[in-house]
Parts: C-alpha cells; sequence; structure tokens
C-alpha cells in the first residue's frame, strides 16, 4: 500500500471497528446471557472465515491490533470491554487468528468489583485488549 | 440433601472474598466474606446441619438464627444454579 493510501484506509477501519462495537454492545443488552455465551463458545461466524496467505493474515492481525488498541484507548459511550472484545474476537476469527477470551472479576480501588472481559493471543498470551492491573482483580474463566 | 458446589462454576477469590461466575447463563455472583466461608466449606458435600454446625464453630450466633439465615443463602444459591443438591437415598 502506498503512503498516502494508508492514513485513509486505517480512519476507514477505525469508522468500521466503531459502528461493529456499538452493534455488539447493543446485541449484549438486548441478547440474554445464556444466548450470548453459546455465540462466544461456538462462534458461528467461523464459517466465514478468510483463507488468506500468511503474509496478508499478518497485515490484516496487525491493522486489528491498531484498531483495538486505539478503540480500547478512546472509547466513550456505548462501548465495554466485553463489547470491545467480543467484536475484536470475531474479526480475528475471520483472518484465521487465534484468540482467546478471559472473563474475569476487577476490584476498583474504591472497593467497588466489576466484571471485566479482555482478549489475548493463547500462544504469545499478549493481550489485544487491556487486561487486568495486577493485584487489583482475578481471571475467572477463558475460552 | 446433600449440598455440593457445581463443578462449572468458575470460582476465585479475591481479597478473601469469592468471586463466583456461572458459565451456563454468564451471571457473576459477588459473595461475602460469610457467603466465601460457606463456598469453602462446601469443598467437599455436606449436608445443611453439617453446614449449620460448622458455622456455629467459626461465628458467634445462636441455633436458629444461624439455620434460617444459612437456608436462605443455600435456596437462593440453589436458584442461581451455583450449588447443586442431591437426594439422599
Amino acid at each position: 500500500m502506498t503512503p498516502w493510501l494508508r492514513w485513509p484506509a486505517k480512519v476507514l477501519a477505525y469508522a468500521f471497528f466503531v459502528g461493529l462495537d456499538h452493534t455488539t454492545w447493543i446485541l449484549i443488552r438486548v441478547l440474554p446471557g445464556r444466548t450470548l455465551m453459546g455465540l462466544a463458545r461456538r462462534r458461528p461466524w467461523c464459517c466465514l472465515r478468510l483463507r488468506l496467505g500468511s503474509s496478508s493474515q499478518l497485515r490484516w492481525r496487525r491493522l486489528i491490533s491498531w484498531v483495538l488498541r486505539v478503540r480500547c484507548r478512546r472509547a466513550g459511550w456505548g462501548s465495554t470491554c466485553l463489547s470491545r472484545s467480543l467484536s475484536g474476537r470475531v474479526l480475528l476469527d475471520l483472518i484465521g487468528v487465534a484468540n482467546e477470551l478471559h472473563l474475569g472479576m476487577s476490584r476498583f480501588s474504591d472497593g467497588r468489583r466489576v466484571p471485566h472481559a479482555w482478549l489475548s493471543d493463547p500462544v504469545t498470551q499478549r493481550l489485544f485488549t487491556p487486561g487486568l492491573t495486577p493485584g487489583a482483580g482475578v481471571p475467572l474463566t477463558q475460552f | 440433601m446433600i449440598l455440593s458446589r457445581n463443578p462449572d462454576i468458575c470460582a476465585a477469590e479475591l481479597d478473601g472474598e469469592v468471586c463466583l461466575f456461572n458459565p451456563e447463563s454468564a451471571e457473576y455472583l459477588n459473595l461475602n466474606t460469610t457467603g466465601s466461608w460457606i463456598w469453602n466449606l462446601l469443598e467437599a458435600p455436606i449436608d445443611l446441619d453439617g453446614l449449620v454446625q460448622a458455622l456455629q464453630e467459626r461465628f458467634e450466633v445462636d441455633p436458629a438464627t444461624c439455620r434460617l439465615e444459612t437456608q436462605r443463602f443455600v435456596d437462593q444459591a440453589l436458584q442461581k444454579g451455583m450449588l447443586a443438591a442431591t437426594q439422599m437415598t
């Protein structure tokens, strides 16, 4: 890709992801927890998986990681850790990158306990979306 | 009635209080100190009488109140699917 095309492509990718994030957020509000758990576990979107060469997969993976990183930094209304992790999971599954969804309980400094969800790479353990602050929460499950 | 933990439940301890997650219904549950104590007692299957007895050794409480409150906790936990109950044969 030529450099002058790179920025518009990134902006477009980000805009698309914001749309996906909001859609997921609405789905999380509307669907019952049982259905949502089933979707996250069974991943019915895997049948739409694209067969990519390793170099183009790497390029897509870089773009998606960038989008997730930026989105997590400047997410506002209509987006939660779960909606971002789930939409990231859909995108990563589509390009065939392995990912693991973690669910845990985090504790704020004022003692409140809030559930947290994050996405990581099962092989390198690198995080796609921010995880728990060390010492301020426990992981409960991952799949 | 023998009470035991539901083996599907994910549990972890945070500052001495147990957090539970039910993957079936996607429900989180934060137990308080007493609830965590009961959860730890339920590591091995135990019946309600045994539970009440063990709690009375730990907490200074009269038997009737202890029994009533434990029964209430157990009922709620069963309803939420966090505990499993097996009938004695």
